[in-house]
């Protein structure tokens, strides 16, 4: 399969990637897909005043998946609680050509990212 | 060391430049252009002549007869002919096969061809380590058992399976046995007489000849006839009809002459190499070989690596050709079946790598693929969320 550039550069250096350090705010953590379904997506953010402080994400799957990973959680580092919730992760398939079939691996990014949104609602 | 390494002989092999030299010269020199069949003129019989010292080679290499051996596109043609060809033939003495799990596509596509229309396949499962036991041949022989189809190396672990034992319970129940032996010719010693087998697969391309031409050794007098599968002139015995490709045949038989001389020395230069990269790999947490740690032939070496993805692994050797265990480069994301019949988790079967080494495979770049694996394997788990004991 041929992977574009953007996929290239986000998966030799991916941001944000690999457990999150300790520090200030509250955790919240969400998570989506299973090795069954070929990719298992966490996202675990700290927020404070309505605002991400900090975020990581762990992640085992295609390029693709990790690309995407990466791509979110750069768009997100200290968004908004709103920005959040409100984020598309359907949004990151045209900038890293993420192909038809593929697009239910956005939808488990979409998953964790909606977890960590709930959790925050829910006082986490 | 020329990049990407290329550690992946067991998909294809490049042609022997003694090969290639008589392949050019049969293409090149007109007096070799005739058609072989065309007898009434020199020409022909010239063509003929090389055609019939291919086939002795190609015989020789496995201890049958010439007139044993039919030439066809390749393995996948002769595992049609044998697997097909023979129930077809056969039919009125019995409609049931035994075949396994981890054989080729070309068999199992080849008896599932035949259980639409009405053959029973008895699909034998290899244990944990890939092995089918000679007692699990015998148990699944019927009355009306006409053909046992197993794969003497397999494709994708480098199992080695006991064709001799099998071959010997097959006589004693009056069945014949088909061994693809497309992994296994020209690297481990094959005896179509000694073990007793009665159809044998062999490719060229998979032993630095080239690609589009392979052979079936049909024994003489156990077998006889199968039934074509193509229809035409009477070439091959009419087995097999279609005009020779002198060229591609020659350099098949230039290919197994080579082969049955470099055997003992190459089957220990790639035992080395595998023992090196495995040696090299095993520093790895997480890592898994698959297939038995004994019965393998040298030239392969597949391995599981535990918390990583297997697209993404693949991904991150790019400077190295070798075969994943994946197909999830295609649409389908399935898992190895293969490595599924042997008992690994989807996500083990998934992340493997067969790596395979040739005549032209160095130390140096086993070493270089150690390098990339760990690097790549690093990395991956550096954001993977699955843990892996000691990693």
């Amino acid at each position: 399969m041929d992977y574009s550039g953007e996929v290239a550069l986000h998966f030799a250096a991916p941001r944000h990637a690999g457990a999150l350090p300790p520090g200030p705010g509250t955790l919240v953590r969400g998570e989506g897909g299973s090795l069954e379904q070929g990719a298992w997506v966490v996202f675990e953010l700290r927020h404070e005043a309505a605002r991400v402080l900090a975020l990581a994400w762990q992640a085992w799957g295609c390029p693709h998946t990790i690309a995407a990973c990466s791509l979110a959680a750069g768009k997100l580092a200290g968004c908004t609680r709103a920005e959040l919730q409100a984020f598309d992760a359907l949004s990151l398939r045209a900038p890293l050509d993420v192909p038809a079939h593929k697009t239910g691996r956005l939808l488990i990014i979409q998953d964790a990212l909606h977890k960590c949104s709930a959790a925050w609602d829910n006082g986490g | 060391m020329q990049l990407p390494v290329y550690l992946d002989y067991a998909a294809s092999t490049p042609v022997d430049p003694a090969v290639a030299a008589l392949m050019n010269d049969c293409l090149g020199r007109r007096a070799l252009a005739a058609n072989p069949a065309a007898l009434g003129h020199a020409a022909g019989r010239a063509a003929q002549a090389l055609v019939e010292k291919a086939r002795a080679q190609v015989a020789a290499l496995v201890n049958a007869q010439p007139a044993e051996i039919i030439f066809t596109s390749g393995a996948t043609e002769s595992d049609n002919l044998a697997v097909i060809g023979t129930a077809q033939f056969r039919e009125t003495r019995g409609r049931h096969l035994v075949t396994a799990l981890t054989e080729h596509k070309a068999v199992i596509e080849s008896c599932r061809h035949l259980a639409a229309r009405g053959w029973r396949i008895t699909w034998l499962r290899p244990d944990a380590d890939g092995l089918i036991a000679p007692a699990a041949v015998e148990a699944a022989l019927e009355p009306d058992t006409v053909l046992v189809s197993l794969m003497h190396v397999n494709n994708e672990t480098g199992v080695i399976l006991d064709v001799g034992a099998i071959g010997a319970i097959c006589r004693r129940h009056d069945v014949l046995l088909h061994v693809d032996a497309a992994q296994s010719a020209g690297r481990e010693v094959i005896d179509v007489r000694a073990q007793q087998i009665d159809l044998l697969s062999l490719s060229a391309h998979k032993l630095y000849g080239p690609k589009g031409v392979g052979a079936l050794f049909i024994d003489q007098e156990r077998v006889r006839r199968v039934a074509p599968l193509l229809f035409g002139g009477g070439q091959e015995r009419g087995l097999r009809p279609g005009t020779v490709a002198t060229h591609q045949v020659a350099g098949m038989g230039e290919a197994f002459r080579l082969a049955a001389e470099r055997l003992p020395d190459e089957a220990q230069h790639v035992r080395a190499l595998r023992d090196r990269l495995w040696a090299g790999l095993q520093q790895l947490p997480g890592i898994l070989l698959n297939g038995h740690v004994g019965q393998r032939s040298g030239h392969i070496l597949n391995v599981s690596v535990a918390g990583v993805e297997g697209e993404s692994l693949f991904y991150s050797l790019g400077g190295l050709c070798v075969a994943s265990g994946s197909a999830c480069t295609s649409l389908s994301n399935e898992a190895s079946p293969v490595l599924r019949a042997l008992g690994r988790p989807v996500a083990l079967a998934q992340s493997s790598i067969r790596f395979s080494f040739g005549r032209a495979s160095t130390a140096a770049e086993i070493d270089f693929a150690v390098g990339c694996v760990v690097q790549a394997v690093a990395h991956l788990r550096s954001f993977s969320p699955v843990s892996v004991a000691g990693g």
